[in-house]
């Protein structure tokens, strides 16, 4: 695919939003939406990883902890799972490329400008603003950046 | 639409049980929902880590067995043969070492069909320290 790249979407990336409420359900830890003129496109295979903490800064752990990845429009209505619900330890694993967790989407995804991943974890003891900011994540995937002029 | 979906112990619509010491009994009970299918194929994942009901690890020659049941819980299909826990040993993450499905093509879970996990351990396996992820897909 023409002008198809390698996107690192991390936790500090600029177009994400942090929860800051604390909660033991399903929260909508971190937020991506995607900007204008770029395309996410999301394959089978692509690398996902996560590092959480809750209240009491103590690393989430199974079989309380899980995680899972949705794709939303704009509206927030349509919603794909394209990740889990997982255990956490499932997705804890940075470097080795045997342990890394992968999505298993049969075919590609495209999130277009607008459109949301949102990363979500749940755990019975709950993140605070706090522990959200000292846990990291990360979706190695791929983009399209439209250039003036063309249309994706 | 087909989706990826991963059962685990969390999942609303499992049961757990304390299995029966020295028993195969049913560890954990996963009822498809109505409206839903799940799709079994050759390459997914099962991983399972289970302790005893003495707090103490499961023993590693304790056999477990993954099956398919009907809707009256009666007909019975091999999902994964019987197998010690030694080999699924809590791994979640090294894809080398992870257990997959031993069928031969895709299967379809039908609303109300169940998939369960049995184990027969010396003491048994307990409900509330094990977990478990079952790598799939669903058709919502």
């Amino acid at each position: 695919m023409p002008g198809l790249v390698k996107f690192r979407l991390a936790d500090t990336d600029p177009n994400i939003t942090e929860d800051s409420t604390f909660g033991t359900t399903w929260r909508d830890t971190w937020l991506f939406t995607c900007p204008s003129h770029m395309q996410v496109i999301l394959r089978k295979g692509d690398k996902f990883s996560l590092k959480a903490y809750d209240s009491g800064d103590v690393e989430y752990v199974a079989p309380d902890a899980e995680v899972k990845i949705e794709v939303r429009d704009a509206s927030e209505q349509k919603k794909i799972l394209v990740y889990g619900p997982a255990n956490y330890l499932s997705s804890d694993e940075f470097q080795d490329s045997k342990k890394v967790a992968l999505l298993r989407i049969d075919q590609e995804i495209r999130v277009k400008p607008r459109d949301k991943i949102v990363f979500m974890t749940k755990d019975s003891t709950g993140m605070d603003s706090a522990s959200v900011a000292n846990s990291y994540c990360q979706l190695i995937t791929s983009r399209i950046i439209e250039v003036e002029g063309d249309r994706l | 639409m087909i989706e990826p979906f991963v059962i685990n112990q969390q999942s609303s619509d499992v049961t757990q049980t304390d299995t029966t010491a020295a028993t195969m009994s049913t560890w954990m009970s996963y009822r498809v929902p109505k409206g839903e299918k799940i799709i079994l194929r050759p390459e997914d994942e099962i991983c399972i880590y289970a302790a005893d009901t003495g707090a103490a690890a499961l023993d590693a020659f304790a056999p477990v067995k993954v099956i398919l049941k009907d809707a009256t819980d009666t007909e019975e299909t091999p999902l994964v043969q019987s197998i010690q826990y030694g080999s699924y040993n809590g791994e979640f993450r090294d894809r080398d070492k992870i257990i997959k499905l031993d069928i031969a093509h895709e299967i379809i879970v039908g609303e109300q069909e169940y998939i369960k996990i049995q184990i027969k351990d010396t003491t048994g396996a307990d409900k509330d320290t094990g977990y478990f992820e079952i790598r799939c897909h669903r058709e919502v």
